[in-house]
């Protein structure tokens, strides 16, 4: 019994992780229908930077907002550069992220060496508490509770605020947002950086659990991807189910059957996405 | 048939060059012929289809082990545990294949993808069996009219191979199957319309694409004498793309020219620096961004300035273009 709370534990911890990359990577397909295989990353890189920041100040605080705007600046730099390839057909822009994604991956290799590294959990939450009769690391419950808060947040904002609704006004029916006067490329090029920001301060969350290393970002890029599909691309409260969903069934199929780990996350991955093409919220038809 | 032609000339060509070569170039270009042709079928999926693939690595990894497995545990003779390997990929490949094309575009991507992962999850994990991050060394290669431990010897038989598989997949590429995968590419409903079944054309160039890979999986076992994860890696299955997108969509002789010539880049650059990866992704956004027809695309621009050339010569030359 035991162990199950901790597995479930741990499940909520690595789909909070995976909300917040996979938020941003749904929400910017959702509206301008483009995949970013370069999120992982960005992801990496704001973990990166997070560590540097960290390093140089001794403060976990500090080196979120900063991993926020270095990716931040990244995600926007991206879509400056490349908008016409992006807005062009869907096969040549998954190909260009991937080679970001190559880049950028060599280029962290570069600047930051090879070596697995980590930040500290801040000192506040750096101890255990006794959650379900399990003793639980602080930092994890905090991962789990700032998702939810997030999640609500983001969804409050969604479905709630003005900006939200011009945003779901463009996933919609872009064509129309424009014809009523939207500045859909305006409101793209916001939620494409703020998609970075939020994955890169995910990166920075994540360290103390995942540490930061290279390869992380394709682990999390694919684990993300699937998260996408599986919970309808475009589809906020989707991404959310299917994180925990997702960060469940991953930890419970690493604990229960170590040697078949990749099969038991991605055989029903595979099934869910014959049997609903278009994820379990979802309504884009994700071509 | 003039493609037909050209593949048996090619080939003919390249049986100079264990005269011409040292023993290190010939073994490069011994696996730089393999990867040719891994993509040159994957282009039947890729171009023809324009299913966008990232997990086609696992049809060649998985042949490789299957063979591998087959001699190492279970004591089959090499021929034979070819044959199991081929087939293991494409029974997988023929179960697979249905359930995938019922998806596309980014779902399609990412099933491939997953699929690919899957099995490089078992080869890494399940240890006992696979030998895990080790992969199964000393795979012996199978005793043949001349000797195929000998460099030279290899060379030819991946020769022979290589030209038999291309003029298949060429014969293929013209067949109506063939010729209606294009037509799948530029529009399902109007095929759907005409009466053909898109998901099975999808379906069939899916599984060829799978049992080419799967042939040029077990030559490179058999040239390494070794096989081990990368083989299965998500990044063999993007390079492969990546040479289908430089080499052109759906010309064949293109692919085949860029995955030979990304493994010789890849080899020579691996040797000095660590920075492949960067190299294949400036590659990508290079020819993505610039060249967007690839290679191919090249030749048909290339002739016809020679021809507005000459004609403008001609024109020169009887004053047409003097008034």
């Amino acid at each position: 019994m035991r162990l199950w709370v901790f597995q479930i534990l741990n499940g909520l911890t690595m789909g909070s992780l995976l909300f917040f990359v996979a938020a941003g990577l749904s929400v910017v397909f959702g509206l301008m229908r483009i995949l970013n295989l370069s999120h992982g990353a960005i992801f990496l890189f704001g973990g990166f930077v997070g560590l540097a920041v960290q390093k140089a100040t001794g403060s976990f605080w500090l080196a979120i907002p900063a991993a926020m705007l270095a990716a931040g600046i990244l995600g926007f730099v991206i879509q400056k550069v490349f908008s016409t390839t992006l807005m062009g057909s869907r096969f040549n822009q998954v190909l260009l992220t991937l080679g970001l994604a190559f880049i950028f991956n060599n280029s962290i290799l570069a600047i930051w060496g090879g070596a697995p590294q980590t930040i500290p959990a801040p000192e506040i939450l750096a101890t255990s508490v006794k959650v379900l009769g399990v003793t639980y690391p602080a930092y994890r419950l905090f991962l789990i509770v700032l998702a939810f808060v997030s999640g609500t947040g983001l969804w409050l904002f969604w479905e709630r605020s003005r900006l939200g609704a011009i945003v779901r006004a463009c996933v919609d029916d872009r064509d129309m947002a424009t014809a009523m006067g939207i500045r859909v490329e305006v409101v793209f090029a916001t939620v494409f950086t703020l998609g970075a920001a939020i994955a890169g301060m995910a990166g920075v969350l994540g360290a103390p659990v995942l540490g930061v290393s290279i390869g992380l970002d394709f682990d999390v890029l694919l684990l993300a991807l699937v998260v996408m599909v599986v919970g309808g691309v475009g589809s906020l409260s989707g991404a959310f189910v299917a994180s925990l969903m997702v960060g469940l069934v991953d930890t419970f199929g690493k604990a229960l059957f170590p040697e078949l780990s990749y099969f038991t996350l991605f055989s029903p991955v595979i099934i869910i996405l014959i049997v609903r093409p278009l994820g379990l919220f979802g309504r884009i038809p994700p071509e | 048939m003039r493609r037909e032609k050209i593949i048996i000339g090619a080939g003919i060509v390249l049986a100079v060059l264990p005269f011409v070569l040292t023993e290190y170039w010939l073994g490069l270009f011994t696996q730089a012929l393999i990867f040719g042709g891994f993509a040159m079928g994957l282009d039947l999926l890729v171009g023809y289809t324009r299913m966008p693939t990232l997990g086609h690595a696992a049809f060649f990894g998985l042949a490789g082990y299957g063979t591998a497995l087959a001699i190492t545990r279970f004591g089959i003779n090499p021929w034979i545990a070819a044959g199991i390997g081929v087939l293991l990929s494409g029974g997988v490949a023929v179960a697979f294949a249905p359930l995938a094309v019922r998806v596309r575009g980014l779902t399609f991507l990412t099933i491939t993808l997953a699929f690919g992962q899957v099995t490089w999850g078992l080869a890494t994990r399940w240890t006992s069996f696979t030998g895990g991050e080790n992969g199964i060394p000393s795979v012996p290669r199978p005793d043949f009219i001349w000797d195929l431990n000998d460099r030279t010897g290899f060379f030819y038989l991946t020769l022979i191979v290589v030209i038999f598989v291309s003029l298949l997949i060429s014969i293929f590429a013209s067949s109506a199957v063939g010729m209606s995968f294009m037509g799948v590419r530029g529009s399902d409903t109007r095929m759907s319309a005409l009466g053909y079944n898109v998901q099975s054309r999808r379906a069939t160039a899916f599984i060829v694409a799978a049992l080419v890979a799967a042939v040029y999986g077990v030559l490179s076992t058999f040239f390494n004498k070794f096989v081990g994860t990368g083989s299965l890696s998500w990044q063999l299955s993007a390079q492969m793309l990546l040479a289908v997108v430089v080499g052109g969509f759906g010309s064949l002789w293109g692919p085949f020219v860029a995955g030979s010539g990304l493994h010789i880049l890849k080899t020579l650059l691996i040797g000095s620096t660590q920075r492949w990866p960067m190299v294949l992704g400036v590659l990508y956004v290079i020819s993505v961004v610039f060249l967007p027809g690839g290679l191919s695309s090249l030749v048909p621009t290339i002739k016809q300035r020679m021809i507005r050339r000459s004609k403008g010569k001609e024109h020169a030359r009887y004053g047409t273009n003097s008034k």
